[in-house]
């Protein structure tokens, strides 16, 4: 502490001590203004008298480990003298988080066990600060997140509303191989009303899942022309009557529009995915980089299907929102 | 940064374990609120356990300019945005106390994606509402409005309130303390209805208001409040106001030119604890014409900051204004937009036999005067602040057209009773 503040301060030997108890069994001592910054503590001794000697120290909650208290300590003792101006608190703020990311995310567990409040947003923010603006490699890189997400997850054309051009190019990639393994399917089959049943329930099925619209990004920056047109009641041909060329169009596009139409929308209208959109504003860079990664995956699916088709049969639908199909 | 990751990231899979996602719920929620939305929502990409942390967000704040690009026409613009909230609502499962939305930009051209929003949130304990919407036509507040009974804070913009049939929807709201309504028109005669049925209301402010109707306001814990706009009637009740702002804009056309019916003398009257008065536009004309002279007992001590569109000429007005200043001991600061409809000047002495009271401007640090014509009636209450105010540090005179140069130099050789008085002419 500096000399100016021991001098707001009493004098050593007239202050008071609150002994602390980490959940590790370490004792410590600290001044008592120190310790009545913090609401929890401020309690503790208040209501239950505790903490005034060794033997009575106050019990911390499990999350509060020694170096967070430290830290918290640390932040109290500066905020709790009041003649400070908020740009003295501003900057000693902005100091105090620069931190290891792992030991400021225990500063704010800790914090938030011990309810302080102002220190929990400010760490909180802190952690924004930290995730904002990187890719999803970056910030499972920082917080040893396991990447523990399957492909088809990932790329789960309802969570698409970001709009991220990689994940548009391989829902629809992927929409095209669910469109081709439909069609094999069909072939096999020999009951054709019932294949006819299927087809509709599983059209009705992406439709309600994919609720008015499926990959709500991924046709905004498209065609422009086609946002103007909103027109509800077009009822689009069914997947296996499609025309070749408009193949990625079928899963996602071309279903019904009664079932997943709700009263008071005024929704736009699905447009199906045609192959001259793929170059939508896409530098070319990019578009190599994607083609490469599409074809990777291309080659990715083609070996693991056809087995998921003879596994398939059991699964609910509930867990496989895109593999539908794998119900029957 | 992270000094720690760098040396494990070979036994990466092995050793690491999860910093972030063994925070409890409130944390996380914390934490993907303080991002932008669209960020927020992008979590789901990072791993099993945030899969859906994002659904359960309770303060939610969409910005019309975190979803366009540069490429994008308006169109495209509006839809991404649109697209993008209705499926974030669909999507969401749990309370929502926060919601904003700020359209700067983006022109919503429905109404009905409004309603819809609204709907969902009457549904999820809303608390505070910020629809900053910027749109070619107002939209009609939604009956389902009134119906989110934990609202403490509302902010709404471009919108139409239709009182007609308050009474019998709302029950009102018990939490409000802040309602803020802006660029919007009032139809009926319920608003006061409205007040009255928010028995916590501290802050009301409406800008650029229009209504033909009556708004009767009566509210014993409202602090402050704030009129901007066009308005015919207006009925205040709120003694224990800190602030009053009131601003009747002027505009010819017939609905607009009648009289203001405006109970101005009890109103000020009775807001004795006010600290902060602004009173702009034709208000004036709306004073009995002795009223605060005779009847005025109490002092308003905590008055420090008043501002007031005057024509000086007007007798009436001089009168009030005078009357105002005497009974302000603590003023600080006065703020005088002068306006002269006729020339029609007070008496020669009359500033001179003003009552000076002891207290007259005692504390009275600045006086801006904007559009100054060097009247002698202007003149007059210059001169009368210059030698009455010992603690004035600075009269700022902002001329209307040229001040005649005779003018000029008798004001700057008026006696001063501060030595600190500095006199700026802009």
């Amino acid at each position: 502490m500096s000399e100016s503040e021991l001098s707001v301060i009493k004098p050593e030997a007239l202050k008071t001590y609150i002994w602390l108890q980490c959940f590790d069994g370490s004792i410590q001592q600290v001044e008592e203004e120190v310790a009545m910054f913090c609401p929890m503590i401020c309690r503790e001794i208040v209501k239950n008298g505790t903490g005034s000697s060794k033997n009575h120290a106050i019990a911390l909650p499990e999350r509060v480990n020694p170096a967070s208290l430290s830290l918290i300590l640390d932040y109290c003792r500066f905020h709790q003298v009041p003649g400070r101006s908020n740009k003295e608190r501003k900057s000693f703020d902005e100091k105090f988080v620069r931190i290891d990311t792992e030991k400021l995310c225990e500063l704010t567990s800790a914090a938030d066990s011990l309810q302080l409040k102002p220190l929990v947003d400010l760490t909180s923010r802190a952690l924004a600060r930290i995730i904002e603006g990187k890719t999803p490699e970056e910030i499972r890189d920082i917080f040893h997140l396991p990447d523990d997400l399957t492909e088809e997850e990932k790329l789960e054309p309802l969570k698409n509303i970001n709009d991220d051009p990689r994940i548009r190019l391989l829902n629809r990639l992927y929409a095209k191989k669910r469109k081709e393994l439909q069609e094999r399917q069909k072939l096999k089959d020999i009951q054709v009303q019932q294949e006819q049943k299927d087809e509709r329930s599983l059209d009705e099925l992406l439709c309600f899942i994919n609720g008015d619209g499926g990959s709500g990004g991924g046709k905004a920056g498209k065609s422009k022309k086609k946002n103007k047109r909103r027109k509800d009641a077009k009822n689009p041909p069914k997947a296996d009557t499609e025309p070749v060329n408009k193949e990625e169009a079928a899963c996602v596009g071309n279903i019904p529009r009664a079932p997943c139409q709700s009263s008071d929308v005024q929704d736009d209208n699905e447009y199906p995915f045609e192959d001259g959109d793929l170059d939508d504003g896409l530098d070319p860079a990019m578009q190599e980089e994607l083609d490469r990664e599409v074809e990777d995956f291309a080659r990715r699916l083609n070996s693991v299907w056809p087995e998921r088709m003879h596994l398939g049969q059991e699964r609910r639908i509930e867990s496989q929102l895109i593999g539908g199909f794998n119900h029957r | 940064m992270d000094h720690g990751c760098s040396s494990t990231k070979i036994c990466k899979y092995v050793a690491e374990e999860d910093i972030i996602s063994n925070l409890p719920e409130g944390l996380k929620d914390k934490i993907l609120c303080c991002l932008p939305i669209k960020e927020a929502v992008g979590t789901c990409l990072l791993s099993r356990n945030w899969r859906y942390t994002w659904t359960s967000m309770t303060e939610l704040m969409f910005r019309g300019d975190d979803f366009g690009s540069e490429n994008d026409n308006a169109n495209d613009y509006e839809y991404k945005f649109l697209k993008f909230t209705d499926m974030f609502l669909s999507l969401h499962n749990g309370p929502i106390l926060k919601f904003g939305l700020d359209t700067r930009g983006i022109e919503i051209s429905t109404a009905g994606h409004i309603y819809r929003w609204m709907l969902i949130l009457s549904r999820n304990r809303i608390k505070e509402l910020q629809l900053r919407t910027y749109t070619h036509e107002s939209y009609n507040i939604p009956s389902c409005f009134f119906s989110c009974d934990d609202l403490e804070y509302v902010h709404l913009r471009d919108c139409i309130l239709t009182t007609l049939h308050l009474p019998g929807l709302s029950k009102g709201f018990k939490q409000l303390h802040t309602l803020h309504l802006e660029c919007f028109s009032l139809e009926g005669n319920h608003f006061g209805d409205l007040v009255g049925s928010c028995p916590n209301l501290e802050k009301l402010t409406l800008y650029w208001l229009i209504s033909s109707g009556n708004i009767n306001i009566h509210s014993t814990k409202l602090k402050i409040l704030s009129v901007h706009g066009l308005f015919n009637h207006l009925n205040l009740h709120t003694p224990n106001l800190t602030s009053a702002h009131i601003k009747r804009k002027r505009v010819t056309g017939d609905a607009w030119e009648a009289k203001c019916n405006f109970n101005f003398s009890q109103f000020i009257a009775s807001i004795s604890d006010v600290e902060n008065i602004l009173l702009h536009g034709p208000l004036f004309e709306c004073a009995e014409h002795d009223f605060l002279i005779l009847k005025l007992p109490k002092l308003f001590n905590r008055l420090t900051e008043i501002s007031l569109d005057l024509d000086l000429g007007n007798l009436k007005e001089a009168n009030l204004a005078v009357c105002l200043f005497q009974h302000a001991p603590n003023l600080q600061l006065i703020n005088l937009r002068l306006t002269s409809k006729k020339p029609m000047v007070p008496t020669a002495h009359f500033w001179e036999s003003a009552d000076r009271h002891v207290c007259l401007f005692q504390n009275l640090h600045v006086v801006c005067m904007i559009n100054f014509t060097g009247s002698r009636a202007e003149l007059g209450l210059l001169k009368l602040i210059l030698e009455e105010a010992p603690v004035l540090r600075k009269a700022e005179i902002e001329g209307y057209g040229n001040l005649r140069k005779d003018d000029l130099k008798n004001l700057l050789k008026m006696r001063r009773a501060s030595k600190d008085a500095e006199i700026v002419i802009l």
